[in-house]
């Protein structure tokens, strides 16, 4: 995005960025310095905060609730590579033009359309012991699976549902649209020497959409570790037990059930940590891409 | 002349003043429950406006778990919110004391209606005599209620509640045996409300100690009513199914329509004694409120918080003669009354009463309560206590990735945990 | 996309038959819900799978009056509308500067705005909350207006500036020569040529809108000013509500997505096609 010429264009690009500007300092860039302050107090959410220097973080380290999240989200990151695999798989089946592709295209994203709130608690009904998918798995194999009992199920079961089924739709679109991009006659010279579907796909149609790929990568990264509360708050709790808290969850848990409010704000500052890294990735990425 | 209009304008204004509506905003997390409380907290809410005419009632529904007190806390944080609000009693309203009025010299005149149990639980530092932060509307309680007609059809003496571990455990095996399903489950509730009925009876009178720390956790007693708990889960007497129930909900409704032989359920509010015999017939649902275990100190113990949910007026309203004026109606005389026939809540006013005549079970019940009451320990404990003792509970008892003996010391952990 | 010539006919089968398990396990959880919602509660406690043998309309008039889901979905319908128009303008005044403008700080003004468009809301809330309560918009529809916007708008700003660089700049200069100003170009020039992009960061921004909770927990605070999503989240009374109630509550709160998904369809393919193929 290189721009010719010295000139600048005066004061006028200020004034277009200040609504923006002013907006992200009030109500992101302040609130995050405030809370890396918070990190440092006792305090409740409201009322007076008291320095306690690094307590918040010893006790942090040393809560075995906050090493099980790291667990739970480094669970939930495995999932990523799988649900990309999938999303760019079923997005190449649908390029070949297979019949009724739109329609599977349309209702496959209708997940990921109806939002977080939304699925969680119809996952909540639907995966229940006694629930319509456990009846049909009872018809099957005779015993339930315990999806939201079985600590390791509950986590596993968010990470597939989440990471892959509801960014599946989304993700096939995205793909789709990036895949119509490659030159006809690259594709076209693989199909005429005698290429099947597999290799086209991994030597010819991946390769060639490797930055859509990088962001779509980048994107569950972000839902992982900053956007995955709704969903978890409807589905399970955080439980059983500990077994699909987050950072995110125990920012809730402990600023807003427990009043521990600067005990939360350490939590954050981890997760901020995360998110920048991430962050910094992203930029990078772009930066390449445009290079 | 002049001195005449200014009086007759100053007049006016005062009544002009008193004329125009009032609004009085109160925040509930009962009112939710449309096919529940909200139905007579309408009816309360009527009966007010028609009683104080030009003032308007604004009942707001806020969600309990766990937005409530969150929302409480942010509207301190604004200084501004509601006239009234609805509290648990104990250790999450303590947490509230600075933003609630003392509502002392309004209530001079119904003080006298409620227990001592209850006043205790809603004044400050839950010290009796203690300034009153809360006006109590129920009490609340926990124990096992039965199916009668499953018990007959098991083999089992309908009329006998088991009346200790042993028999408990034969009366499983056999309702099991019959193809009945021994124990209900919603949520991990019912591990929760297990558990309560269970510290009654090792601890009684002196489960106050395990917030000071006089008492510990891990006793014989307590240690052996975990461990029967796990024998009950392990062995499947304990509805598994249950546990994976997003609401407890589904569970009461699903003892209540005759989806098990037993039942941990309360006595106020929800999954009581009302519903359950509204559904399963009034001569059908039996009452116990403990195991009994051998050689344990105390028996029949019946767990009972003194008060179980109350208003409270907010300290930045501006109406607050008549916001306590509100408190006082829902909590006692006619309000009582109707929300305890309404939804089978125990009231602690003891004037409103329930009505043991129609329903057998509440007389059991109020014979227990008569005989023998222990405090409920959660509310002894910080706000999220319950919290963070559910997700305790659930490794051991749902998930099985803990040990008895780690969890005891976990769960006595928990008491100096903040 | 030309007809396929890399499968057979047995491989067609295969893949027809994976497509319509994907669709299934889609549309299952739905049906779910949905015969939920026409069970009564007594119904359901013995018939939990199978579709209702007695459908009742009881549930939705529940959910839509005495748990004032008809209310939160106008409020819904209010808000997010005019926080899209407001974030519409944010985004495509920024979007433009970053992406055709020349000044000193662009580079390092839009770097802040892509790193600050990650952290999560809960990271945010509790000072969110002190700086809305600060500025007496708690409670107010306004107040969760300007939180949605300010936390949305990087993401939409981030669309906005690369859809605005790749333009070329010979537009930009054309306008100059005539004696333009930057606000005549931007409103007479640039935005109109960017209807495809700015439909496409209408219904992401939309959608993300709708769907939000933290913040509109916080600010929106009484019945009358809730949205649909907090209405949801909040159905669960002391101890949970029951299914048949909420999955009624749910199929009113997903017909608006699905309607305008269903309206919409083409611009949301257009538009993430479009964010693909830039990258």
């Amino acid at each position: 995005m290189r721009h010719r010429g010295l000139e600048t264009d005066g004061i006028a690009p200020y004034l277009f960025l200040a609504p923006l500007l002013v907006l992200l300092v009030l109500f992101i860039l302040y609130p995050v310095t405030m809370n890396l302050l918070a990190s440092f107090t006792e305090w409740k959410g409201y009322g007076p905060q008291k320095w306690i220097g690094l307590s918040n973080y010893e006790k942090m380290f040393q809560d075995q609730a906050f090493w099980t999240s790291l667990l739970n989200t480094g669970i939930f990151v495995l999932y990523i590579p799988i649900g990309t695999a999938f999303t760019l798989f079923v997005a190449a089946l649908m390029r070949e033009s297979i019949a009724g592709w739109k329609t599977y295209r349309a209702i496959l994203y209708i997940p990921n359309l109806l939002g977080y709130v939304i699925m969680g608690v119809i996952f909540s009904i639907y995966l229940r012991d006694d629930g319509i998918l456990n009846a049909l798995i009872r018809w099957v194999t005779g015993a339930p699976v315990h999806f939201l009992i079985d600590p390791v199920l509950a986590v596993n079961s968010i990470g597939l549902i989440l990471v892959v089924w509801l960014h599946l739709g989304f993700g096939i679109i995205y793909f789709l649209a990036a895949m119509n991009g490659i030159e006809k006659s690259i594709y076209e010279a693989a199909i005429i020497d005698g290429a099947n579907f597999w290799k086209t796909f991994t030597n010819v149609t991946v390769p060639s959409i490797r930055f859509a790929v990088e962001f779509f990568v980048v994107f569950n990264f972000i839902e992982v570790f900053a956007r995955m509360f709704s969903f978890i708050y409807t589905l399970t709790q955080g439980g059983p037990g500990y077994s699909t808290f987050t950072l995110e969850y125990g920012i809730f848990a402990q600023g807003f059930q427990k009043f521990q409010a600067g005990y939360a704000s350490a939590w954050s500052m981890v997760l901020f940590v995360f998110c920048a890294v991430i962050s910094t990735v992203q930029i990078r990425l772009m930066q390449r891409r445009d290079a | 002349m002049k001195k005449v209009i200014l009086g007759l304008g100053f007049v006016f204004l005062c009544t002009a003043g008193s004329l125009a509506a009032q609004t009085l905003t109160v925040w509930d997390f009962k009112y939710g429950e449309v096919t529940g409380a909200q139905v007579p907290m309408k009816q309360i809410d009527a009966l007010f406006m028609k009683a104080n005419p030009g003032v308007k009632i604004n009942h707001v529904s806020q969600p309990l778990d766990p937005q409530y007190y969150q929302i409480i806390q942010s509207a301190a944080t604004a200084n501004s919110g509601p006239d009234v609000a609805m509290f648990h009693p104990g250790a999450r309203e303590y947490g509230f004391d600075d933003i609630l009025v003392d509502l002392g010299p309004h209530i001079k005149d119904v003080k006298g209606q409620f227990t001592d149990a209850s006043l205790e639980m809603v004044s400050i530092g839950g010290k009796l005599g203690a300034p009153v932060k809360l006006l109590p509307m129920t009490m609340q309680g926990f124990g096992i209620y039965y199916n009668k007609e499953y018990f007959k059809k098991a083999g089992l003496d309908p009329e006998k509640a088991p009346k200790n571990a042993k028999d408990f455990l034969a009366a499983c095996e056999k309702l099991k045996a019959a193809g009945i399903v021994p124990i209900t489950s919603g949520q991990t509730y019912t591990v929760n409300f297990f558990l309560r009925t269970a510290v009654a009876n090792a601890y009684g009178p002196t489960v106050p100690g395990l917030a000071d720390g006089t008492q510990k956790f891990d006793t014989p007693a307590f240690r052996q009513s975990v461990q029967f708990l796990k024998d009950l889960i392990d062995k499947g007497y304990v509805e598994k199914d249950g546990f994976s129930r997003p609401y407890f909900m589904d569970g009461i409704d699903k003892f209540a329509a005759g989806g098990g032989a037993m039942f941990v359920g309360l006595l106020s509010d929800v999954g009581n004694w009302k519903i359950f015999s509204d559904k399963l017939g009034a001569k059908n649902v039996g009452y116990f409120p403990a195991v009994n275990f051998p050689g344990g100190k105390y028996q029949d113990q019946q767990v009972a918080q003194g008060a179980g949910i109350g208003y409270g007026v907010m300290k930045w309203t501006k109406n607050e003669k008549l916001a306590a004026a509100y408190v006082k109606f829902a909590t006692t005389g006619e309000g009582a009354k109707i929300y305890a026939s309404a939804t089978g809540a125990l009231s602690p006013n003891t004037a409103a009463g329930g009505d043991a005549s129609a329903y057998p079970v509440l007389k059991v019940i109020q014979g227990y309560l008569k005989s023998g009451i222990a405090k409920d320990y959660p509310p002894l404990f910080y706000n999220g206590y319950e919290d963070d003792s559910n997700r305790l509970c659930d490794q051991l008892f749902v998930t099985g990735t803990m040990t008895i003996d780690q969890f005891l010391t976990e769960y006595q952990k928990l008491v100096t945990k903040k | 996309m030309k007809k396929s010539s890399v499968f057979g006919p047995g491989a067609q089968i295969t893949v027809q038959a994976l497509m319509v398990v994907l669709v299934l396990a889609s549309l299952l959880p739905l049906y779910n819900v949905v015969s939920s919602s026409f069970k009564s509660i007594d119904e359901f406690t013995v018939n939990p799978l199978w579709p209702p043998q007695k459908v009742v309309p009881d549930n939705y008039q529940y959910a839509a009056f005495s748990a004032s889901l008809l209310q939160f979905t106008v409020n819904s319908i209010v808000y997010v509308p005019a926080a899209v128009v407001f974030y519409l303008a944010v985004c495509i005044s920024a979007g433009y500067a970053f992406g055709k403008m020349r000044f000193a700080l662009r580079l390092p003004l839009f770097l802040l705005v892509l790193f600050l468009s990650i952290f999560p809301q809960l990271l945010l809330a509790t000072q969110v909350f002190k700086l809305i309560s600060g500025l007496g918009l708690t409670n107010t529809g306004l107040g969760a207006v300007l939180s949605w916007v300010a936390y949305f708008a990087p993401f939409g700003t981030y669309i906005m500036t690369t859809y605005f660089a790749e333009m070329p700049y010979e537009l930009v200069e054309a306008a100059r020569i005539d004696g333009a100003g930057p606000l005549r170009i931007l409103t007479k020039i640039m935005a109109p040529l960017a209807k495809p992009m700015t439909a496409t960061i209408a219904i992401i921004g939309f959608q993300a809108m709708w769907n939000e909770l933290p913040f509109s927990l916080l600010i929106l605070q009484t019945q009358e000013l809730r949205t649909l999503t907090v209405g949801i989240a909040m159905m669960r009374g002391e101890f949970g509500l029951r299914v048949p109630i909420l999955s009624a509550a749910l199929v009113i709160a997903m017909v608006v997505p699905l309607g305008i998904f269903l309206l919409f369809q083409r611009y949301i393919t257009l538009g993430v096609t479009a964010g693909a193929v830039k990258g």
